[in-house]
Order: C-alpha cells, then sequence, then structure tokens
C-alpha cells in the first residue's frame, strides 16, 4: 500500500466533464423538491379553506374551490419535474457507465466513479419521487374536500 | 488574517523525525490553560461522549421513578407536580441532552479519522459547540434542582406552557436553555457540513464517503434548516411569557397550531437526526465482523440521504388528531408511509451483508444485529401510526410511548453501546472485557423488551399517555408492574456496561492499531492515535483503504505511509468537495480559552434574560464582546506562513 503519490492521482471520476455541478444537483435533488413544494403548497391548499383561523368548515371558503384543482395540477407538474430529472439521470448514467468497467456489483458495491454513482442516484431518486407524488393523487380520488 | 497559502506540498515517508515534529506542533499544552483551550477533536469527542452518559444516567434515574410511580395503581411516590417535572425532565434530557449529543461526540472523535485528516474544518467552533452543550445542559438542570424543570413534557405544547396556566419559571429555563442549546447544534453542524466537503483525504470522492459520514452529515443538513424553527418557536413562547406578545395566545389572535408545526417541523426531523448517525455507526461496524463489504453501499448511502429529505415532510403526522381536514392530512400520510422505503433498503442490506459474511460474534457485533430487530419493531408500529385512522385511536396512548421507546433505544443506545465496544479500543489502546460485555448485552436486551413491548398492549388497552396515576381494575396493573420490572433489568444492563467501560480503562487486554481488522482509515493509526491523527496525509483509492488486498478490487491502491507531510506549522489540507482532489493548505487554529470564556459568558447573558435583570444581561453580553475579541484576534502564528509559492492546485 505504498506505491507513490503520483501514480495514484487518477481522476476519482474520469468523466466528469460529463456532468456539471448544476446538473447533478438537478439529477439527485430535482425530485426531493419538487416532492417537497407539491407536499408544504398542496397540504396548504387542500388545507386551509376548509380550517381557517381555527374555525373547521364543512365546505371550502367562499371563491376558494379552485384550490383543490390547482393542487392536483400541482402535483402533476412536481410529479413531471422528478420524471425529468429521472429521465435526465438515466440518460447520464448509460453515457457515464464506462467510467469503470464493471457490472451492477462494482456499481453498488465498489462505487468507482463518482461521476456513476451520481447518476445512479438520480436516476433512483428521480422514479422514487415521481411514484410518492403520483400516489398522493390517489387521495385526491378517494377524500371529499373538507372531511376527516 | 487566516488566509489560504497555495504552496506545492512536501511529500514525504512516515518516519520517526517528522512524527516528533508533528508531535510538538499539535500536543495539546498541559495544564488547565490546555485543559480548558484544547480544540483536539479526539479531547472534545471524548468529552462529549462523558458528558452524555452522564446525561443518560440522570434521564434514566428519572424514568427510574417514573416507573416506580406507575408500578401498581393508586401509587403516591410523587405528587403530579412532581411527576410533570420528571418525565419532562425525562424526554427533555434523553432526546436532547443525550441522543444528540452522544452522537457528536463519536463524530467529533472518528470524523477526522475516518476522513483521513488532522482535524475539523473549525477546531475553535468544535470546542464552542462542546462548552455551549455543557453549559446549556447546566443551566437546563439548574431549573430542575430549583423544582422550576420542564413540565408540559419535552413538547411543551400551548396553551398549556404559556403564563396563564404556567405562572413559575419552568417554562422560562426550559425555553431560554432550548434556544441557548440550539446554537451548539447549529454551529456543531455548520462544522460537519465543511469538515465532510473540505476535509476528505485526496481520494476520498464523493462514493467513497463512509455511512457515518453520510449519516452525520444528513443530520447536521437537517439541523441547519430545523433548529432555527424551534428556537423560534421557544423565543416567541418567552415572549408570550415575557412581554405579553401573543403569538400562541387565541385570546390575542394568535395561533396555538402554530406551537405545533413550529416544533414539529423541528421535531421530527430531529428524530432522524439523532437516528442516521447511530445506523451509520451500525453500517460502518456491522460489516468489519461480517468479514466483507456492506451489501449495496451507494444504495444504503442514497436510503441515508432519502430518509432525511422525506424526513422533512412528515412532520404532521403528529398532528393527526387536531382537527386539520382529512385531504392534507393524505399528504403526510403518504410521505410518512414512503419513509419506510429507504429505512427498508438500509435493513435488507445490514440482513443480507450477515447473509452474505462471515460473522464474528462479539459483543459489538451483537448490540449492532440487534438494532436491526429493534428498529424493524419499531418501524413497522410507526408505519401504524403513519395511517391517519390507526393514529386516531393510538395517539397519545401508551402505544406511541413504546413505539418512541423502540426508535430511540433501539436504534440510538443500542448501537452506540455496539459503537462503544467497537472503537473503545481506538479511543483507549484497551480492549473492553467480552465476558462482562455479553452479560450486558443479554440483560439490556432482555431488560428493554420485557420492559417495553407490553407498552403496545397497555396503550392498545387504552392507557393514556403522561397521566401520573391511575385505577386499579383497568387491567393496566400487571402490565405496568411487568414493564417498571423490565425497565429495571434494563438500568441493570447499563449499570454493567458502565462497570465494564471503567473495569477496561483500568484494566483492559492491549488492543492494538486494528484490534477487529476493521477497512477504514482510522484503524491504520495507533491506538489511541497520536495528536496528529496521520504523520502523512493518506491518499485513498477505494471504499476500504485497509481492505484492498483482501478485495483485490482497483488497480490503484491507497497510500498510507507517503504522503503530504504539512509539517511546517499546524495545517490542514483543503480539497474539492465532489472528487476529493488537493486544492489548498490551510493553517489551523491553535489551543484557545475564547470558546470556553464565551460560553461562560453566554451564561451569564442567559440567567440575566432568565430572570429579567438588565445588568446581569450587560455584564453577559459585554463577557461575549470580549471573548469574541480573544476569538478572533489576529494572530501572529498565522501571518508568519510560509509565502505563496504558486498559484494553482496542488496535487500530490
Amino acid at each position: 500500500m505504498s506505491r507513490k503519490p503520483e501514480s495514484l492521482s487518477h481522476h476519482p471520476a474520469p468523466q466528469a466533464e460529463k456532468i456539471s455541478s448544476w446538473m447533478a444537483f438537478f439529477m439527485v435533488f430535482g425530485g426531493p423538491a419538487a416532492w417537497f413544494v407539491q407536499l408544504c403548497i398542496g397540504s396548504v391548499m387542500a388545507s386551509w379553506p376548509c380550517f381557517p383561523n381555527m374555525h373547521r368548515l364543512d365546505e371550502p371558503l367562499h371563491g376558494y374551490q379552485w384550490t383543490r384543482g390547482g393542487a392536483a395540477i400541482l402535483l402533476v407538474v412536481a410529479a413531471l419535474v422528478a420524471a425529468l430529472a429521472a429521465w435526465t439521470s438515466w440518460r447520464k448514467l448509460q453515457q457515464v457507465r464506462g467510467e469503470r468497467e464493471g457490472g451492477h456489483r462494482e456499481l453498488s458495491e465498489v462505487g468507482h466513479g463518482r461521476t456513476r454513482f451520481l447518476a445512479l442516484w438520480g436516476t433512483i431518486t428521480g422514479v422514487s419521487f415521481t411514484i410518492a407524488t403520483l400516489a398522493t393523487l390517489v387521495a385526491f380520488v378517494w377524500m371529499p374536500r373538507c372531511a376527516g | 488574517m487566516r488566509q489560504a497559502v497555495f504552496r506545492r506540498p512536501e511529500i514525504g515517508d512516515d518516519n520517526e523525525m517528522l512524527r516528533a515534529r508533528l508531535h510538538a506542533i499539535w500536543e495539546t499544552a498541559p495544564g488547565l490553560k490546555g485543559w480548558l483551550g484544547t480544540v483536539d477533536h479526539k479531547e472534545i469527542g471524548i468529552r462529549y461522549i462523558i458528558t452524555a452518559f452522564v446525561l443518560l444516567a440522570l434521564g434514566g434515574i428519572e424514568a427510574l421513578v417514573i416507573r416506580l410511580q406507575l408500578a401498581g395503581p393508586d401509587l403516591h411516590l410523587l405528587t403530579p407536580e412532581q411527576y410533570n417535572e420528571f418525565f419532562s425532565t425525562h424526554g427533555m434530557t434523553m432526546i436532547f441532552l443525550y441522543a444528540s449529543p452522544i452522537l457528536s461526540g463519536f463524530s467529533n472523535y472518528l470524523w477526522p479519522l475516518l476522513l483521513g485528516s488532522r482535524d475539523m474544518a473549525f477546531p475553535r467552533m468544535n470546542a464552542f459547540s462542546y462548552w455551549v452543550f455543557l453549559g446549556s445542559a447546566i443551566f437546563l438542570y439548574s431549573g430542575f434542582l430549583v423544582g422550576a424543570g420542564p413540565n408540559d413534557g419535552w413538547f411543551n405544547y400551548v396553551p398549556f406552557a404559556e403564563k396563564d396556566y404556567n405562572p413559575g419559571f419552568n417554562q422560562d429555563f426550559y425555553s431560554l436553555g432550548m434556544i441557548f442549546l440550539g446554537i451548539s447544534t447549529t454551529v456543531g453542524a455548520a462544522n460537519f457540513i465543511v469538515t465532510a466537503f473540505k476535509t476528505r483525504a485526496p481520494g476520498m470522492s464523493i462514493n467513497r464517503i463512509p455511512i457515518m459520514i453520510w449519516g452525520t452529515l444528513t443530520a447536521s443538513a437537517a439541523n441547519l434548516v430545523v433548529v432555527p424553527a424551534v428556537s423560534l418557536a421557544f423565543f416567541l413562547l418567552w415572549m408570550d411569557r415575557q412581554f405579553g406578545t401573543d403569538f400562541f395566545q387565541p385570546a390575542g389572535g394568535g395561533q396555538p397550531l402554530l406551537w405545533q408545526h413550529l416544533f414539529w417541523i423541528f421535531g421530527h426531523p430531529w428524530v432522524y437526526a439523532i437516528v442516521l448517525p447511530a445506523m451509520g455507526m451500525v453500517s460502518d461496524g456491522l460489516p468489519v465482523f461480517c468479514r466483507r463489504p456492506l451489501v449495496g453501499h451507494s444504495l444504503v448511502a442514497l436510503a441515508t440521504v432519502s430518509v432525511m429529505i422525506l424526513g422533512f415532510g412528515v412532520w404532521v403526522h403528529h398532528m393527526f388528531a387536531t382537527g386539520l381536514p382529512g385531504l392534507s392530512l393524505s399528504f403526510f400520510s403518504g410521505a410518512s408511509i414512503i419513509i419506510t422505503f429507504p429505512s427498508a433498503v438500509t435493513v435488507f442490506a445490514w440482513i443480507a451483508t450477515i447473509w452474505l459474511g462471515r460473522p464474528v460474534i462479539t459483543t459489538a457485533f451483537l448490540y449492532f444485529a440487534s438494532m436491526i430487530l429493534l428498529f424493524v419493531i419499531g418501524g413497522v408500529s410507526g408505519f401504524m401510526t403513519a395511517s391517519v385512522p390507526v393514529d386516531w385511536q393510538l395517539t397519545d396512548t401508551y402505544f406511541v410511548v413504546a413505539h418512541i421507546h423502540y426508535v430511540l433505544i433501539g436504534i440510538n443506545v443500542f448501537p452506540v453501546v455496539g459503537a462503544t465496544y467497537f472503537w473503545f479500543p481506538k479511543m483507549t489502546g484497551k480492549l473492553m472485557d467480552e465476558r462482562l460485555g455479553r452479560w450486558g448485552f443479554w440483560t439490556m436486551f432482555a431488560g428493554f423488551n420485557i420492559g417495553f413491548l407490553p407498552m403496545h398492549l397497555t396503550g392498545l388497552l387504552g392507557m393514556p399517555r403522561r397521566i401520573w396515576t391511575y385505577p386499579a381494575g383497568m387491567g393496566w396493573s400487571t402490565l405496568n408492574l411487568v414493564t417498571t420490572l423490565g425497565s429495571f433489568l434494563f438500568a441493570v444492563g447499563i449499570l454493567i456496561f458502565f462497570f465494564n467501560v471503567i473495569k477496561s480503562l483500568r484494566s483492559g487486554a492491549p488492543a492494538g492499531a486494528n484490534p477487529w481488522g476493521g477497512s477504514s482509515l482510522e484503524w491504520s493509526v495507533s491506538s489511541p492515535p497520536p495528536p496528529y491523527n496521520f504523520a502523512v496525509i493518506p491518499t485513498v483509492a477505494s471504499r476500504h483503504p485497509l481492505w484492498e488486498e483482501a478485495l483485490d478490487e482497483s488497480v490503484a491502491r491507497t497510500s498510507l505511509t507517503r504522503g503530504m507531510t504539512l509539517d511546517q506549522g499546524k495545517e490542514a489540507l483543503h480539497t474539492s468537495p465532489m472528487d476529493a482532489e488537493p486544492e489548498r493548505i490551510v493553517a489551523t487554529p491553535e489551543d484557545n480559552v475564547a470558546p470556553f470564556l464565551l460560553t461562560v459568558a453566554m451564561m451569564v447573558l442567559f440567567y440575566g434574560m432568565l430572570l429579567k435583570l438588565w445588568i446581569v444581561i450587560g455584564l453577559g453580553g459585554l463577557g461575549c464582546f470580549a471573548a469574541l475579541l480573544m476569538w478572533l484576534w489576529p494572530r501572529r502564528n498565522l501571518l508568519e506562513r510560509a509565502p505563496p509559492d504558486r498559484k494553482e492546485p496542488v496535487h500530490g
């Protein structure tokens, strides 16, 4: 384990230039960020018109019926952003798959090449948060507006 | 002025002369000044650990008193007021003063060793975070000792915590103490984040970071976001109580629900913040005893980050019973259930690692492996309370108490005790007694499950939490007695552990540098490590620097014996965030008592605020200013740096 440092200085991500820092950030955090935005804004739109200022209502406040549709649209947009992050990551993963030779075991256990590592992360988070966001749509089908 | 100096670093071999030179540079000065002023991360880490264990013992004693009170129906060991203080202080102690600081202690000690660096990114801030933690613990406990500890639960719901219902000093101690403690947490979190991204050894690219680093890193990121929320909540409460504002008072247009939002947007991510670093300990420790790398390292690291991200979006599941409309609750119910997916990834990775490995059953392994079982039980009960209709039945019953104890003891205390057995040899140079360790483990494991498993039933039978006593004939008496007996057995197990620590310190067998055959960098240095950690900065070429020969996994090999020496003063190497390429050499601050003095001045300030004595507040403020001046005073040793040589990144 005592090789000369000069021989150790090969780049840990030889294909690093294929993903910029901003691109990597979008790939990994695009899905989670979209999910979090829809969670916070969507829940407010679903909740506040039914429960303003400590008063629980049976129907949403007059003039706020649009919020249900708004929350649903927000959900779809968030799911699309997460899906875009997943798709981008998947494409990048195909491009940088050759960063180091090796199959799935090397990818998940040995993990050569941080570019491939980030692309893998982006793919998984993108797909996961797309599904998580779409799952929330189920509530819109089943739940009455101000029930509960 | 501190500034980066671009300089081609000296490359050399590890030898006795270099070690002697580094020792002279990095060793803490003897005496009181050195003791109060040290910024050595190892010393600070051990102080954190000892202080947190002392507070664990205090919180445990409070728990035992609570359990005695509840051992049978109609008991009067405590008055209702005393009971409120005991269970509130117990919760505060275990969550804020034990669970998080103990992990900070291990992280403080281990991070630079795991990362291949000489210290944390901001050593004085590191010392400051410890002193503030100690100061705030003293502040909070001083309230309890004068009969004014928190008495509305660790969650401190308004309006009970408002002046009208709680006129004593109890909530003022708690509010100000939590703001004080929040400073420690925030400073520590910022330090961990910068340390993780800037001080990794060359070659430790982002895909080669140990899981324990991921755990504490994500927890620190969460702390930076959520601690301000709870500090704000406590500040607003203090304003309500002291100055008659109406942030949480409905009569004045305030919203009690605002308290719950602010508290739980902190409180739930905090649960993960005190779990993920412990999960990281298991992820890094378990494979050592299984003699193989962790299965799915990348996925476990991703799961760690994902759990933390999802953890931000689940706070409302503590508020399912507050009357919010079901449609909005469904958002948070879904988020709470989804969090089980990355958690399950980690659990399956651990199981697969044991399954595919050749486990060596040591005490540390037993603790790590038992954590998997307890995590699953705690996770399943958490899944149940994530479902809105089920939660409506279970909320505020002992079922929830059982859940939180399985989560917090099962996946914090058990891994931490395991981690102590695992890293004690590194910290002290001595092995802990294995026979005593097994006795301790089985006593703790049996006591814990005898104590807390029946609590699920007590809750299902309808026993509310936070009640002082209960009448006979409710069907809860036998279960409560069993829980009390189990709790005492668990306490015996903890005592055996403490006894083993003291005994092993005095007469433990010599450990050597790598007694377990570990794969990460901390095992490459002597036990205990020298003050400078690494004689030469390692160059890392894989995830398992010490297992490369066995795994035969890479063309390039890690270098531990030849590399950058950085021996022209107290210096550290900063590397790039993604690929850990060497960027610059920076001067590291010397020991200084300013962090200690600043904490003392802050204590004066907070006691002044508590008593509303403006002269004391002024004195405390002046003291803070003087201590900060002392801290930031320009130092000659940082000016006398080697002149800039080349303005280009430094490559080994």
